[in-house]
């Protein structure tokens, strides 16, 4: 009974000019999202490659300077475009793009494209991804939540149980009606697009099992809508109750419920402001080893050290660059003290993200955003990612220099290190992170938006066995 | 008359007793507060971290006053010479602060230019979450001197943005008249007692009045009235100017309820059911408030594209200067630049040549190579905000939008105001340690009085008032648009067929 119960179902759809220029209306933004979003994309890599070519220049042709000079005047690591922010630009605008590594600081990633842009260009989130994560569900409740409803209000109901067809054939048939008018358009086109995309140059380095997993999320999450608005459609006695519970659900799933998870999250795990932490940072570096202040307390107790590690009577006699050594211990203990707050700061993010996932039991939309973001490469995990090599060649570059100025002259010399030492430190190479990473940490989300694929339909099932009676 | 009262009377009653009518008004009036009380929130953030630092500053100056008043306590320049020269001897950390390090204290390394919160910042937190509210002016190159003035918000929660009132009033309020009025005529028509109802001595156009009149109330009063409470709790409603605005704000959310109103009206009067029109109504909706905004901000972008910030970070670091061998070439620059403070005893071929000369005309020096590509990069983003808000009048949300940042003062426009006077700020602090640094100077208690300090200034309120007045005539030309189509359409509308 599925079969001529779905045909019946397709039929009545394509034949509604509504649902044409639905359909009409959806590819066209979704083309215009694409493009939009490929062209912010281009940009993006073409800026990131220019910026980090020429600091790359800027750095090999600095001329011959003393080591901890050249760390001060430092180099930039720019963060790498990701080629699927063109279908999920995700937290992009709001991540910096590039994190000035210098001696001494662990700075933030600075320089966010939202900052430089007028308060328009916030309200406009219309990506591939919003399209598919607020308007295809749109269309699919506006497909489907008359289905039973509507019938029952019509009388027809009775007549189709009447002939003894089982409430899972119908949901099935039902079902089945609805997925294949909005597919028989959706599909074609997702399929299209990422043929288009596969075949760029940026689309190489986007794995085959990535895109698949994505799609995975976003039909699993359309399943789910496509459940709920069978179930509320089988409850509910009038189609017009029907709308009204699933436009309300819609608008909480996608609106209110995130921003509202969201500020919980903030009241209960606040970030602290850039001066709060621009003091803790202070007050910790302050009580720790400080280069630049001769007359600290760790400072006299390394060269009392040093002194006697080498047998000297004096500084300037040591065989090693005594600020070389300076300058390397004082870069652990800063280590140190940005580790534990930057520790502390993640810890509040991790702690509002547990909020935002609880949150997403009852806005599925949650889980799907952190889903596509995450494989897209243009979530936190990404960023985190880019910030964690940032930092770890930022260490390694200030460690290469300082050892420098340390084995190459003696005591208190003045030492300028010879330009061609520059080019021997290894250039800082970033790609956006793989399949795998991206996959790691989002289990959570796959987890939500499966159990949303299978409880949604199941209580479809189930309410329609329960309300659908002649 | 009368029975148009009666009407009114009756829909009232109606609207009152409906669940709807509940669910809504119990749903908006929690939004409200909500909404009122996070942006209250966000501006009592920015004003305790401003003082903070505010504060902090002003007791590193104190301690640095008063370290002058032990060691030179005339306060002449020879005493504070001779006090530095002691302590240098003696190698103790309380000399009095030279002008290098000047009024710079461990934590604000120079003098820091704040954005208050406007008074009615509650209003809507617009870009203040994003946007630094803090600008430092200190003897190192910009883009290093602004390290702790950048947030480290959560980047989800920027993206998802913040429940405040604007949000509410843009996003939910269009939704909640939808609720309460896609079925005006439909309800009746369907349940059969339009036709009734009309065959009384009352007409389509009164009735529909008597409907819309009730809700326009509602939604708009019910909003306006707990956010003038709101702020009369907060003290806020006594400042200067707060009333004005708040009267101008009622105005916005009344005419932007009254357009979707008149937008439900015109969608009824096609004669569809109830569900029809809130299809229709929710795609409306979707058109105007999500997707032409983004269309709008795809034009504005691509006619006035903003170079990336890094061009001016890069052009700053470009062939460094030495410290030594460029310092005399950068000191005949930068009095040629500022001829004002050179004199006969005081210019280029007085200076002190040294580490304090040097480091801070190469840091001036590379401020000032990023100048250009730092124009650019306003120019364009001014250009864009410039499109942006005449591209508005396409859009009645972002006209409400724009409207809303400028009256609460946290959007746009107001904060590329204070960036220049920022700037300005800068160069004068700049000009005045410059000129005693490399003279070899020291700071006595006069130059710390002397010493520039930042107050930002307001734009005038006209200039403010004739742009919110600009989006309300916006917002009224839409919602007379919308009437003409509900009178078009009303005048076909069958009331039996």
């Amino acid at each position: 009974m599925v079969a001529p119960i779905a045909r019946r179902e397709i039929l009545d759809i394509l034949r509604d000019r509504r649902f044409h220029l639905t359909a009409v209306l959806l590819l066209s933004l979704l083309a215009a999202a694409l493009a939009a979003g490929w062209s912010g994309f281009r940009q993006m890599r073409a800026e990131q490659e220019a910026a980090q070519r020429l600091t790359r220049e800027q750095w090999e042709n600095l001329p011959a300077r003393n080591p901890h000079g050249a760390a001060h005047y430092g180099i930039f690591a720019l963060r790498p475009a990701a080629p699927l922010s063109l279908l999920d630009p995700g937290l992009d605008p709001f991540l910096g793009r590039a994190i000035y590594q210098e001696a001494h600081f662990q700075n933030p990633a600075r320089y966010r494209a939202a900052e430089d842009a007028t308060a328009l260009a916030r309200m406009a989130d219309l990506s591939a991804a919003g399209i598919l994560r607020l308007l295809v569900p749109l269309a699919i409740l506006l497909l489907a939540h008359a289905v039973f409803a509507g019938e029952r209000e019509r009388g027809t109901l009775r007549q189709v149980l009447s002939l003894g067809v089982r409430h899972r054939d119908l949901v099935l048939g039902k079902a089945l009606g609805v997925a294949a008018a909005l597919g028989a358009f959706l599909v074609p086109a997702v399929l299209l697009g990422l043929l288009v995309f596969r075949l760029s140059p940026a689309g190489q380095e986007v794995s085959v099992p990535g895109l698949a997993l994505i799609a995975v999320g976003y039909l699993a999450y359309h399943l789910g809508f496509l459940g709920l608005a069978l179930a509320v459609s089988a409850v509910a006695r009038t189609a017009s109750s029907a709308l009204a519970i699933l436009l309300g659900f819609w608008a909480c799933n996608g609106f209110l419920v995130p921003v509202l998870a969201s500020d919980l999250a903030e009241r209960l795990h606040p970030i602290p402001t850039a001066v709060e932490f621009a003091e803790g940072v202070h007050h910790d570096l302050e009580h720790g080893l400080d280069g630049h202040r001769p007359d600290s307390p760790f400072m006299k107790e390394l060269e009392a050290r040093l002194l006697a590690q080498y047998r000297v009577a004096t500084r300037e006699e040591l065989p090693v660059n005594f600020w070389g050594v300076v300058w390397l211990e004082s870069e652990k203990v800063s280590d140190a003290v940005m580790d534990r707050h930057y520790a502390a700061l993640w810890e509040r993010y991790r702690r509002q993200e547990r909020i935002e996932r609880a949150a997403a039991v009852a806005a599925p939309s949650i889980a799907l955003r952190s889903w596509s973001m995450g494989l897209a490469g243009t979530g936190l995990p990404a960023y985190r990612d880019f910030l964690t090599r940032a930092e770890e060649y930022r260490r390694q570059f200030n460690r290469r220099l300082n050892e420098n100025l340390r084995d190459n002259s003696r005591g208190t010399e003045s030492y300028m290190a010879d330009p061609s030492f520059w080019k021997t430190l290894p250039e800082l190479v970033l790609h956006p992170p793989g399949t795998r990473e991206s996959v790691a940490g989002q289990a959570w989300s796959l987890g939500v938006l499966l159990l949303w694929a299978v409880l949604a339909p199941a209580a479809a099932l189930f309410a329609a066995s329960r309300f659908l009676r002649v | 008359m009368g029975s148009f009262l009666a009407i009114l009377r009756h829909e009232e009653r109606m609207l009152r007793g409906s669940a709807a009518g509940r669910w809504v008004a119990g749903l908006l009036g929690v939004l409200t507060v909500y909404g009122l009380f996070a942006g209250v929130a966000m501006a009592e953030r920015h004003r305790r971290m401003q003082e903070r630092l505010l504060e902090r500053q002003e007791e590193t100056i104190a301690a640095h006053l008063e370290v002058l008043r032990q060691s030179a306590p005339g306060g002449t320049r020879e005493e504070v010479e001779a006090a530095v020269a002691e302590a240098r001897r003696a190698a103790t950390r309380e000399a009095p602060a030279q002008p290098l390090f000047g009024a710079s204290s461990p934590n604000a390394k120079g003098q820091v230019a704040v954005l208050p919160p406007a008074p009615l910042a509650p209003l809507a937190v617009g870009q203040t979450d994003l946007l630094p509210s803090l600008a430092g002016a200190s003897e190192i190159n910009r883009h290093r001197t602004a390290e702790d003035r950048y947030g480290y918000e959560n980047p989800q929660r920027l993206a998802a943005g913040q429940l405040d009132l604007a949000l509410v009033v843009i996003y939910l309020l269009p939704l909640l008249v939808l609720a309460l009025a896609h079925d005006l005529l439909a309800a009746e028509k369907e349940g059969g007692t339009l036709a009734l109802v009309l065959s009384n001595p009352v007409t389509l156009r009164n009735l529909l009045v008597g409907k819309v009149l009730p809700r326009a109330l509602l939604l708009t009063g019910l909003p306006v009235g707990l956010t003038a409470a709101g702020l009369a709790l907060t003290g806020v409603l006594t400042a200067p100017g707060v009333l004005a605005g708040l009267a101008l704000w009622a105005l916005l959310v009344a005419a932007w309820v009254l357009f979707w109103l008149a937008a439900a009206v015109a969608v009824n009067a096609l004669g569809w059911g109830s569900a029809a029109n809130a299809t229709a109504l929710v795609a409306l909706y979707l058109a105007l408030v999500v997707a032409l905004p983004s269309f709008l901000h795809v034009l504005a972008a691509s006619r006035h594209p903003v170079p990336p910030r890094m061009e001016a970070v890069l052009a700053s670091r470009q062939d460094p200067p030495d410290f030594s061998e460029d310092t005399p070439r950068l000191a005949r620059e930068w009095y040629a630049r500022n001829p004002d403070l050179r004199t006969p005893e005081r210019n280029e071929t007085t200076i002190r040549e040294g580490f304090a000369t040097g480091f801070f005309l190469a840091q001036a020096e590379m401020d000032r190579r990023a100048e250009p590509a730092e124009a650019r990069i306003e120019e364009a983003l001014a250009r864009q905000q410039r499109l942006a808000a005449r591209l508005a009048l396409l859009s009645p949300a972002v006209l409400v939008r724009e409207t809303v940042n400028d009256l609460a003062g946290t959007g746009v426009v107001r904060h590329q105001r204070f960036r220049t006077q920022a700037d300005r700020f800068r160069h004068e602090w700049r000009r005045f340690f410059g000129a005693r640094i490399f003279q070899g100077d020291v700071l006595t208690p006069a130059d710390y009085q002397a010493m520039p300090r930042f107050t930002y200034q307001e734009e005038p309120q006209a200039a403010v008032y004739r742009r919110v007045l600009a989006g309300l005539a916006g917002l009224a030309l839409w919602g007379l648009a919308a009437l003409t189509v509900a009178r078009w359409a009303l005048r076909r509308y069958s009331v039996s067929g």
